[in-house]
């Protein structure tokens, strides 16, 4: 082990080595702030450079850029209202407000700490677990993954109890979105209404730009010059909250990290589900949870922590089995194999040294984070300060630039234009947009395991004795939705013994 | 401002005519970079083999030749682009069997195997079944005899894809019947024989290898063994003829004019013979399998009609 560690370490501090981690963590921090680019587009720019790449800096700059640009995403998400992936979404909810009266410099530096915290976390947990965690990955059979997805949707109910029936609504349009295009289980065409460019479905990327950053435009636009008082100008620069905040946060730290973990190794789930499963949860457990969604702190912490914990777990399906969990994964997995890293169980007995690489290689990077969160928040809160009109026509244009660049297809900015008109009517009507999110992102997994658990077990609901997972889940999805009524009966018994 | 208009124009027009310039001497084609559009995501077997032949291929044509991605609906989004494309040469592609055999008959699709000039074939990978390292299964024998005794569920990518009527074809000549159960990608069907939903799926020897501690191949489909398994039977050897491949060919849309066509075979015949890209495919654990365009052309025919048949027995053409 020791003497991997050495090996690893060696390779690491090779300069060109750490050049490519440096340039993995500028350029992961920079494509991942811009809204429309993010770690698909980084790591897809990235595949064809490594191949002409030794094992050393093609690990480095990989994982560089894998983790800043989940960062990066989430600062475009608490300045812009734009998540720079789904997975900065419940960023939103409290990152934005904040930045609008005036904190964004502390968001700023909450989103960077969290998510360092997050990372770091998920890689100590990785060294020790990753052969343990990888079998236990696989008791998630179809059954367990379909009762995992229903889980995540449930989350909607806590996050969004206000406005339920809406947010419910939403939910199932981001469904019914992503049922256009091919069917994820039998590969056919459907709802496509004979127009063959949409056989592709819609795709993520413009419909999360159009969603987020074109409605967002075109609110600012339809209040422009009677928005929020001129009074609250935007302070500049990072800053972390005091030993205090840290005092009660941490517990949000360390269970955000946890669900994200967990949440990364199992296949498919991926960082949306973890930021929105850790986000309710943060919710729930807090002593205010009415502050949730009106620029409360931790609610930033939580989804931070979560979605960046699952960079780590989702390496260790990815390493321990050759299971990537998510494109993004697959792809790093794909660059992986070309240099020579065979996954599977007997890369932990006989090449721990690569293990350790990659470990290491993704610790420095969140390091990065911090460091590049540090440098750069000044440049990311002056955005804040640039006159409206100017702000406004550089994110139309780095949205349809990113929204192009994904897929080189011009009908992707038409979906754009067509995402940004659904964005806005549904915020005019009072609908939420991240539910829309969620739904549009786990349908399809949803499906696929729905399916093939039918498939597999059949319609006899004596599986769930078989399988103790499955029942577990079942029981929590109870749980999450009727959470609130066991809590008001719990609350009024407790009212009525303390009167007596 | 209203000086560096003119200039802003005269720079416009001089990039038009340069444009139109290019064009007119097509005796000298190519003389800008060719993109080559892979209807896949980057980091799957058909996105490698192609970068692969684009880096050779600018050796061999002295221009460069860019692999531009174009993922969705299981390959067919990028291969009917390559249908539509501009003539010019340009604008190639790389498509794969399920999207250029099986998907016009299962799918609407504004394509057809005719809709294309074929420039050359580059790499054939045999279909193995593999299961999980650890299974009793070990030929093709066996599995005919588990599907006898059990429920044999098998992965593919998909309804009418090339492994799901090559499995259709094997349960029809052992007499015995298996659960199909589709997913769009080799990853999830590998997390389904692991996690022990399924028996095993049909895939190409680089994704074994690549998972040799978890995965054991325990028959080919191909009519000869494969250099890479030597040891692993074929289907045919145990009495079940089933010959299927998943191949890549490098095509561009119909009616490219005859010069450039004959560049193109001409160049990817040297590109596929040059050291570089013979020493690559072998690292990827790919077989090299060049085969000029006009003689692959009607093989790609005879297996669509093949397939078209096959697709109608088991009544998945509607």
């Amino acid at each position: 082990m020791l003497n991997d560690a050495l090996a690893a370490v060696t390779l690491l501090v090779d300069p060109t080595t750490l050049v490519a981690l440096l340039a993995g963590v500028v350029v992961g921090t920079i494509i991942g702030v811009l809204p429309g680019l993010g770690p698909s587009i980084a790591i897809a720019l990235a595949l064809p450079f490594t191949l002409n790449m030794s094992l050393g800096p093609s690990v480095a700059l990989l994982m560089g850029l894998y983790c800043t640009s989940i960062y990066g995403g989430s600062v475009a998400a608490i300045l812009l209202n734009v998540p720079g992936t789904p997975a900065s979404a419940a960023t939103c909810f409290d990152g934005y407000p904040m930045a609008r009266r005036g904190d964004g410099d502390l968001a700023i530096g909450i989103t960077t700490i969290g998510s360092a915290m997050g990372g770091m976390f998920s890689i100590v947990i990785l060294a020790f677990l990753a052969p343990f965690l990888a079998r236990f990955a696989l008791r998630f059979g179809p059954l367990e993954m379909f009762l995992v997805g229903v889980f995540a949707l449930c989350c909607v109910a806590i996050i969004e109890r206000a406005i339920l029936v809406k947010a419910v609504a939403a939910g199932l349009v981001g469904m019914a979105l992503a049922s256009i295009g091919q069917d994820p289980a039998s590969g056919d065409m459907r709802l496509t209404f004979g127009y063959f460019p949409l056989a592709a479905g819609i795709p993520l990327v413009p419909l999360l730009m159009g969603l987020f950053a074109i409605s967002e435009v075109m609110m600012r636009v339809a209040e422009y010059g009677r928005g929020p008082a001129e009074g609250t100008l935007a302070r500049i620069g990072f800053r972390v909250p005091g030993l205090h905040f840290w005092r009660s946060a941490w517990r949000t730290v360390a269970k955000s990290s946890l669900i994200g973990i967990v949440l990364g190794i199992l296949p498919g789930a991926g960082p949306t589900a973890a930021s929105f499963i850790s986000y309710s949860e943060a919710k729930r457990s807090s002593k205010d949870p009415d502050s949730f969604g009106k620029g409360n702190p931790e609610g930033i912490l939580a989804s931070e922590a979560a979605n960046n914990a699952v960079t780590g777990g989702a390496l260790v399906p990815s390493l321990s089995l050759g299971i990537p969990g998510d494109p993004i994964t697959a792809m790093i997995l794909a660059a992986l194999v070309l240099q020579g890293v065979t996954p599977g169980p007997r890369l932990y007995t006989e090449h721990m040294d690569q293990v350790l690489l990659i470990l290491f290689s993704l610790f420095i990077a969140n390091i990065g984070i911090l460091v590049a969160g540090g440098f750069g928040a000044r440049l990311f809160t002056r955005v804040l300060r640039l006159p409206e009109p100017l702000l406004l026509a550089g994110v139309v244009v780095l949205a349809s630039v990113g929204t192009f660049a994904g897929n080189n297809s011009a009908f992707d900015l038409v979906i754009m234009a067509a995402a940004g008109f659904l964005g806005w009517g549904l915020r005019v009507l009072g609908f939420p947009l991240a539910p829309l999110i969620i739904g549009y992102v786990l349908a399809p997994m949803v499906e696929v395991n729905f399916k093939q658990a039918l498939i597999v077990y059949g319609t006899d609901p004596v599986v769930f004795l078989e399988r103790p997972v499955a029942a577990a889940l079942l029981v929590m999805i109870l749980g999450v939705l009727l959470y609130p009524t066991i809590a008001r009966a719990v609350g009024g018994m407790r009212r009525r013994i303390a009167s007596r | 401002m209203n000086r560096s208009m003119p200039c802003l124009a005269l720079g416009a027009l001089a990039a038009v005519l340069v444009g139109f310039g290019g064009d007119a001497e097509a005796q000298s084609y190519p003389d800008k970079p060719i993109s080559v559009i892979v209807p896949f995501s980057p980091g799957g077997q058909t996105d490698i083999a192609s970068r692969t032949l684009a880096d050779a291929l600018s050796e061999a044509l002295g221009e460069t030749v860019s692999v531009v991605n174009r993922a969705g609906a299981g390959g067919a989004i990028g291969t009917a682009e390559m249908a539509a494309a501009d003539t010019d040469g340009y604008t190639l592609g790389v498509t794969a069997s399920t999207p250029l055999m099986l998907k016009p008959f299962v799918s609407d699709v504004p394509y057809t195997v005719d809709s294309f000039d074929y420039v050359c074939r580059v790499f054939e990978n045999p279909m193995f079944f593999a299961v999980k390292v650890d299974s009793d299964i070990a030929s093709p024998k066996a599995l005919a005899d588990y599907a006898g005794s059990e429920r044999l569920r098998y992965g593919s990518s998909g309804n009418g894809s090339v492994q799901h009527l090559a499995m259709l074809q094997f349960s029809d000549l052992a007499g015995v019947e298996g659960v199909h159960v589709a997913n769009s990608s080799d990853a999830d069907n590998l997390r389904n024989i692991l996690a022990d939903v399924i028996t095993g799926t049909l895939t190409s020897s680089s994704v074994i290898k690549k998972n040799e501690d978890t995965l054991k191949p325990i028959g080919v489909m191909s009519r000869e063994r494969s250099p890479i398994f030597p040891d692993v039977p074929t289907f045919a050897e145990e009495g079940f003829p089933v010959y299927y491949s998943l191949w890549g060919v490098l095509v561009g849309p119909k009616g490219m004019p005859e010069d450039v066509l004959a560049t193109l075979r001409k160049g990817c015949a040297d590109a596929q013979s040059s050291e570089a890209f013979q020493s690559r495919m072998n690292e990827l654990g790919m077989v090299p399998a060049y085969m000029d365009g006009a003689e692959f052309e009607p093989l790609a025919k005879e297996e669509s009609a093949t397939s078209k048949a096959l697709l109608e027995k088991a009544g998945l053409i509607q």
